[in-house]
């Protein structure tokens, strides 16, 4: 039962995590979309949302004042999918805190 | 001791800008890859000032945002000065890839653009950087502008 409470705390905060990413990645780079139509699978370069190194900048410097976290150059491997990117500021917030 | 400053004819050595687009004539307090200070005189002689505008000589907007570009280039090459050739750091351009500025006064012939550009952020070979420039210790030019290296 605690495990099961404890994987909808995680879950939930997956979410809120997502959302809040998806909401910076459409602020930074001043899409036309609803958060809710951008897949969280979607490749964020190439035929994904096809950013370029202009955007990734815009990216990362959205992200990191929204999260107070510092992204270092070589971790921008980590923005293949909006899904690891989730993984990514999770990780570096728990770091960082 | 580390270089910090630098007269027109360093900064040729150092930008592949030269004449008429060469809009920076002193360069100090550098700190490599990080920012710097930098002056440009603006002569009535200046190029543009005969056709912008006949009898009401301005300073275009897009030369002070090239200024301020030439700074930040300045900024990327001083890291590796001693390393680098004159022939080298011709092929080192940077190029204008974004500018979110904010023009508050208008400059003219005469005008001493004082500026500091500082490097935010740097991914790979594109940056971004906090730019302000100052007439007569007045803010005439502010933002941020993204460079992106060759």
């Amino acid at each position: 039962m605690t495990n099961k409470v404890e994987l909808q705390k995680q879950n939930d905060l997956r979410r809120a995590y997502l959302d809040s990413i998806k909401d910076v990645i459409i602020n930074s780079l001043n899409l036309d979309l609803k958060p809710e139509l951008v897949d969280d699978d979607v490749s964020l370069f190439g035929l994904g949302l096809g950013l370029d190194s202009i955007d990734s900048l815009d990216l990362v410097i959205g992200l990191e004042e929204k999260f107070k976290i510092e992204i270092e150059e070589e971790d921008v491997q980590a923005f293949k999918s909006i899904n690891f990117l989730v993984d990514y500021v999770i990780s570096k917030t728990e770091v960082e805190q | 001791m580390r270089k910090t400053a630098f007269n027109v004819t360093e900064i040729m050595q150092l930008l592949p800008h030269k004449f008429p687009f060469l809009l920076l004539d002193n360069v100090s307090n550098v700190v490599p890859g990080k920012s710097a200070e930098g002056y440009k005189n603006f002569s009535v002689n200046e190029w543009f000032f005969s056709g912008h505008f006949p009898n009401n000589p301005i300073v275009p907007g897009v030369l002070l945002i090239e200024s301020m570009a030439q700074l930040i280039t300045f900024i990327h090459l001083s890291e590796n000065l001693e390393q680098s050739t004159q022939n080298e750091s011709s092929q080192n351009i940077g190029y204008l890839a974004k500018a979110d500025i904010r023009f508050l006064s208008i400059v003219r012939p005469g005008d001493k653009l004082i500026m500091t550009a500082e490097i935010i952020k740097k991914m790979g070979k594109t940056s971004r950087a906090k730019v302000k420039a100052m007439v007569n210790k007045k803010v005439v030019v502010e933002g941020e502008i993204t460079v992106s290296q060759q």
